[in-house]
């Protein structure tokens, strides 16, 4: 695994092209730079087993890296388009050799090979031009990405292509079969195609099952729900955002994951968030996740009574009610430190056992309580987790920071975690 | 076959365009109408050459020419007609002109009905946005398409690399205006056309009912996608979205032959009796029906005793005077000058008491505004029984239930069937404050003299049928309060993701003997926003209507059922005619009718509502907006190019002078007081400055502020005119003379000529006056001190240097009223340097 970074920062694109050279992969003196403002429209991630289950727009935090020069045995898998290469500067060596970020005449302007990789005898290259996926803060952010980069270069892709080969001749077949007879019979023809159009556009090299993981002993394993209609933002530090959460789990040695499948990682046990679903929880679910708490999960979850109807069923599902009175913004004390809320809401119900941790206007808006092995935390405030009130791009909430901290803290003394 | 369908849907373009409800008119209503209009008169190709009828065309010809009063889109209609009738008499020469003129008259029956449809939405629309379980049925949609969606009470949720997209579905989402203007111009269309015609109107709602299902799927999927709400409100969107519904309508309503022309035919011509029975009934019918929005009872006037409420609001303060030594928010926000102005008019007093039955009985009206407390029962059960007994109570909410408002009203206003919303608007296009414009016709008389007129963000307001709808305000986009945000405003500021379209912003009911108004934006009567245009004369129109009590029932519900059966035995009648001339005589006689009832209704307001005559006369300063290059928020909020002189403007207040914004020189020569013409971009004419001359002989005063954003010759005549001239700027700054020596002044203009006012640092004489007869001319060369980039907001804590321009401008507006003024005293008799001219 080769992860280069843009210009030549650092000296590094001398000794990487030397070391490069063999399997086709260069290192180009440039940032390459999305047309439009981010790299979220603009990325192609070819077909492979890199791509695996990544088919849903499943983010690849790219930042500013240089551009590859690809020949065989090399193959590009990830690229830019549209994109440019911001040629270098050699006298900016203070900016890391950066350029200006615009688009010059004689600057690549098109597609631009951000990834490659090649097979070397019985091994494997992967080559980036940036670092960023897989720094700290993008971890959790694109998980599935990274985890698919490493079982690449540690596994045996085999079974998977072997798999996606013969699905592609049996759709072949059926559609040379099915264009011999139906030729007469357009309307065979055309009902054949039309059942074929599922199982072409499933993209065979998707199947598979995700890397299970064994996370080392300091960690706690985390999970984010995604699949309930979740509002928050895909690009991870915007204002609508949960990235200062997955840092702030991270931080806590809490090994974050934010997914659509949260329920095929409950019997992980440990911690799963909840920010306010917006499509209701079936009863199954609910069951299955009153199970996973308690056997031994935590179930954090933030709901203000202006997270709707879907949200309060879940958290009534567990004995709490919130109150529709709102609070506002609020400061107060809670866990022997301080917790700022942005539009609180009283909690008006609880189950036995319930331990409150904050109070405004002597109304109770945060606090958890013991279910089986597991616990339940409620926090009355949809937008507690969002990033302008724990942790941005550029500013953070030291108080809410602590309280994440001290929450985790009192979660691993009472054994939950 | 789709082409009259494809003409019905661009001339719906049109309706929707200039009824302003979801996108704000604009000029390309004109393309949509030239596009409908030339498919409509291709369709109009192969008809069979019956001669047409001269005594039948004649008849259109009056109401055509009734029409033009009843507003914009009713005057095309009209002169349609009247160019179809035109051109049909000239077929007699021209026979091939025929399609001219059956074309020109589809297209006008076409408009008139879809003018009818729009209007009866405006009507109704208002209060018609809210269609249970669309939310979720639309994310579910979106969750089949493998977006991350959900919704929450109403509001759907899009989660993607976009950020998180909103937006709330509403009938108007699904093109409840523009669907109904299809419907209402394919009537013309089946009626004249081919027979089934029940069958075929049904085919045609069920298509219309689907392809609207369809189309919301395929806007949503594209908002989903692209995140970008105006494909559900712009204008060409929606027009386009709806075109392919022209041809599904060419097949499950197909026109076949055309049973009859658009006009009359000389072989079809019916009997006198049956003619005049059915232009008579249609006459009735859109009479009474237009009668049941605008038929009132005007009500007996009451003694104009009006009460203020101070016991439960702790905001908009009547009692924290604003004069020249308090500043800040609480002077600012703050109802001193409207219960001044009013008490002009009426006989104001103020309660810090409990409202009880003694209390209130001795009152007319009641005004409760923003409470930041809540009523007791008692107060309540007395306010229901105030109303009932014939008083009047004026409820002025705010939005986003700010300060609990919201809530502690409507524990009031629930008893009248009025319900204030926990909301915001704000307009639809540009997400700033919406612009109210009073509609031509048919206005309530607490907005019939209303001038267009800006809000400063209202909630909306829902109220009970039968209610009446003072201002519907359109092209809106209304959000939801957010209770984690100061003043609970949306986060992110305005955006374009709430419910769209019209909305109640003040609406009225009648309660036994009482009435109730409710308006939904206090902001706008604070001091600061007081005396700009519009808002004196909706407080004004507000209390005149509260102050008097109802002598007849309520007019709307029986005089719309009557209209509609009156409508239903027209149409029965009319079966019996020849199709051709059943609809140009009902449109001819329904003109007449609605002619007929809008003059009533106009009349009937004008006549009870006639302009107040005050108590007191008040002293004032007229801001010439004809020659000034100033700005004041008057149609919009200042923005940062603007030459803001809002604070300037409203510190005449301070003094108690009243001030009027005038966007003719003329209009403030009319009055007394003083005239005030500041930084000039625009020269006056002779005739202009004759008229000045003569108010100022007359006793008026006149103060030029000549600024950096002036034009430099835009002064010279009017100066001229009174033996004045003003000096090239100076290039280093001035500082003005005590008791304002804190004032440094950049660019100031010396003035030459007439006796010394302001004297200001190296002798630079930057203010002088002239006396002509009564009246005063004072010319001050270094206006630009005065914008509100000097003198800060109308919120302001100012520093003493803006402490010293505030006493500046009481100074100068007080002496060029004609006061002795203590400041001015050392250099008023001072001799005057000879003229220079520059």
């Amino acid at each position: 695994l080769v992860l280069g970074d843009h210009t030549g920062m650092g000296g590094i694109r001398e000794p990487f092209n030397e070391l490069l050279q063999p399997v086709g992969v260069e290192l180009e003196f440039d940032s390459a730079k999305p047309v439009s403002d981010t790299w979220r429209d603009g990325l192609v991630l070819f077909p492979s087993r890199i791509a695996l289950g990544m088919s849903g727009g499943e983010p690849i935090p790219l930042g500013v890296g240089a551009s590859l020069r690809v020949r065989a045995p090399a193959r590009v898998v990830l690229a830019g388009v549209p994109a440019f290469a911001d040629r270098g500067d050699e006298e900016q060596s203070e900016r890391g050799f950066l350029g200006d970020f615009r688009h010059e005449p004689g600057e690549p302007l098109g597609d631009l090979a951000l990834a490659a990789s090649a097979r070397v005898g019985a091994g494997r290259v992967l080559v980036f031009g940036d670092t960023s996926p897989f720094q700290n803060g993008s971890l959790g952010e694109g998980p599935l990405f990274v985890d698919n980069c490493l079982r690449w270069l540690t596994g045996d892709e085999r079974v998977a292509g072997l798999r996606a080969r013969a699905a592609r001749i049996a759709s072949a077949l059926v559609l040379l079969a099915a264009l011999c007879f139906g030729l007469a019979r357009a309307r065979i023809l055309a009902l054949t195609v039309l059942a074929l159009l599922p199982w072409t556009a499933s993209r065979p090299w998707d199947a598979g099952e995700p890397l299970d993981r064994e996370l080392p002993g300091a960690w706690s394993p985390a999970v984010v729900d995604s699949g309930h209609g979740q509002a928050f933002d895909g690009m991870w530090w915007r204002d609508d955002s949960i990235g200062g959460l997955h840092q702030n789990l991270l931080r806590n040695g809490l090994w974050v994951d934010t997914t659509r499948e949260a329920a095929r990682r409950l019997g992980e046990g440990g911690l799963l968030v909840m920010l306010p679903p917006t499509v209701r929880l079936s009863r199954s679910e609910l069951e299955e996740l009153e199970g996973f708490v308690r056997g031994g999960g935590v179930l954090l979850a933030t709901v203000g009574a202006d997270a709707g109807e879907a949200a309060l069923e879940l958290v009534r599902w567990f004995g709490f009610e919130v109150a529709p009175s709102p609070l506002g913004p609020a400061q107060c004390d809670a866990l022997g430190g301080r917790m700022e809320l942005v539009s609180a809401y009283p909690v008006a119900g609880a189950p036995a056992g319930f331990v409150s941790m904050a109070r405004v206007f002597d109304q109770d808006v945060a606090g958890w309580a013991r279910l089986g092995r597991g616990a339940l935390v409620l926090i009355a405030d949809s937008r507690f987790l969002l990033n302008p009130n724990l942790e941005g791009g550029e500013a953070h909430v030291v108080e809410n920071v602590e309280f994440l901290r001290s929450l985790v803290e009192l979660l691993r003394e009472e054994d939950l975690l | 076959v789709s082409l009259p369908w494809i003409a019905v849907v661009l001339l719906a373009g049109w309706s929707l365009d200039t009824s302003g409800a979801l996108a704000p008119p604009s000029s390309g209503a004109w393309l949509w109408l030239a596009a409908g209009s030339l498919a409509m008169l291709a369709s109009r190709g192969r008809e069979r050459e019956r001669p047409l009828d001269r005594r039948g065309l004649l008849w259109l010809l009056p109401a055509a020419a009734l029409t033009p009063a009843l507003g914009t889109r009713w005057v095309l209609w009209s002169w349609l007609l009247a160019l179809a009738a035109v051109v049909g008499l000239a077929c007699a020469r021209w026979p091939r002109l025929r399609f001219l003129a059956t074309g020109l008259a589809t297209t006008s029956l076409v408009l008139g009905a879809q003018a009818a449809a729009t209007a009866l939405h405006e009507g109704l629309g208002a209060q018609a946005h809210w269609i249970p379980g669309l939310a979720p049925a639309s994310a579910a949609c979106l969750r089949l398409l493998g977006l991350q969606a959900g919704s929450v009470d109403g509001v759907v949720l899009v989660s993607g690399m976009e950020g998180v997209q909103r937006f709330i579905p509403s009938w108007d989402h699904l093109g409840l205006l523009p669907l109904g203007s299809i419907a209402a111009g394919a009537v013309p269309l089946l009626w004249l056309h081919g027979s089934r015609l029940l069958l075929r109107s049904l085919a045609l709602v069920a298509v219309l009912a689907l392809y609207a299902a369809a189309r919301f799927l395929t806007l949503i999927v594209t908002f989903g996608w692209h995140g970008d709400v105006r494909v559900f409100w712009s204008t060409t969107a929606v027009v386009v979205s709806f075109l392919p519904v022209a041809w599904l309508l060419a097949r499950v309503a197909p026109l076949g032959a055309l049973e009859a022309s658009f006009l009359p035919e000389r072989e079809l011509v019916p009997g006198a009796r049956p003619l005049a029975r059915v232009m008579g009934a249609a006459a009735c019918a859109s009479f009474l029906l237009a009668g049941a929005l605008g038929l009132r009872d005007p009500g007996l006037p009451k003694a104009g005793r009006v009460l203020f409420d101070e016991r439960h609001s702790d905001w908009e303060w009547t009692e924290e005077p604003f004069d020249t030594e308090r500043y800040g928010l609480r002077t600012s926000y703050n109802y001193f000058n409207l219960y001044d102005h009013l008490d002009h008019y009426f006989r104001l007093s103020r309660t810090h008491e409990p409202l009880s039955d003694e209390l209130l009985a001795e009152h007319d009206v009641l005004v409760l505004r923003t409470p930041t407390e809540p009523f007791a029962e008692a107060e309540l059960a007395a306010l229901q029984r105030f109303v009932e007994r014939g008083g009047g109570l004026w409820l002025i909410g705010d939005h986003t239930n700010v300060f609990g408002s919201g809530e502690y009203l409507n524990a009031v206003a629930e008893r009248f069937g009025i319900r204030f919303q926990y909301d915001c608007t704000y307009d639809l296009s540009t997400g700033s404050l919406n612009l109210y414009r009073a509609p031509e016709v048919l206005a309530h008389p607490v907005v019939s003299r209303l001038p267009p007129f800006l809000f400063a963000t209202s909630c909306t307001v829902r109220a009970d049928w039968p209610y009446e709808a003072v201002m519907v305000g359109t092209s809106l986009n209304v959000l939801p309060a957010d209770y984690g945000q100061p003043n609970f405003f949306p986060a992110k500021g305005p955006r374009q993701d709430g419910q769209i379209g019209s909305f109640l912003q003040a609406a009225a009911r009648r309660h036994g003997a009482g009435r109730v108004l409710a308006f939904t934006d206090s902001t706008v009567f604070s001091n600061f926003f007081m005396y700009l245009p519009g808002k004196p004369e909706l407080a004004l129109g507000s209390i005149d209507w509260l102050n008097r009590t109802n002598r007849l029932p309520e007019l709307g519900t029986p005089l719309a059922l009557l209209g509609l059966a009156t409508l239903a035995w027209t149409l029965v009648g009319a079966r019996g005619l020849r199709r051709g001339w059943s609809l140009p005589l009902i449109a001819a006689g329904s003109g007449v009718g609605l002619l007929a009832a809008l003059a009533l209704s106009d009349a009937s307001v004008a006549l009870a509502h006639p302009p107040l005559e005050p108590r007191r006369p008040a002293r004032r300063v007229h801001f010439d907006l004809e020659h000034s290059g100033i700005f004041l928020p008057i149609l919009r909020l200042q923005g940062p190019e603007d030459n803001d002189w809002a604070t300037f403007y409203t510190w005449t207040q301070r003094i108690g002078l009243v001030p009027t914004a005038e966007r003719e020189l003329e209009r403030c020569l009319a009055g007394d007081g003083l005239v005030l013409l500041a930084d000039p971009v625009r020269e006056l004419e002779s005739a202009e400055l004759e008229a000045l001359r003569r108010f100022v002989a007359g006793g008026g005063g006149l103060l030029v502020l000549l600024g950096e954003r002036g034009l430099p010759d835009a002064s010279d005549a009017l100066l001229e005119s009174f033996g004045l001239a003003a000096g090239e700027p100076a290039e280093e700054p001035t500082i003005l003379p005590a008791p304002f020596e804190l004032v440094d002044v950049a660019a100031a203009r010396p003035i030459h000529g007439g006796r010394e006012l302001l004297v200001g640092s190296q002798g630079r004489r930057v203010g002088a006056w002239v006396g002509l007869g009564g009246g005063r001319v004072v010319v001050v060369g270094c206006g630009g001190i005065f914008s509100a980039a000097q003198m800060g907001s109308v919120s302001v804590e100012p520093s003493p240097r803006q402490r010293e321009i505030y006493e500046l401008e009481y100074a100068l507006l007080r002496f060029g009223l004609g006061e002795d003024v203590p400041a001015f005293e050392g250099t008023r008799d001072a001799p005057a340097p000879a003229l220079e001219t520059r």
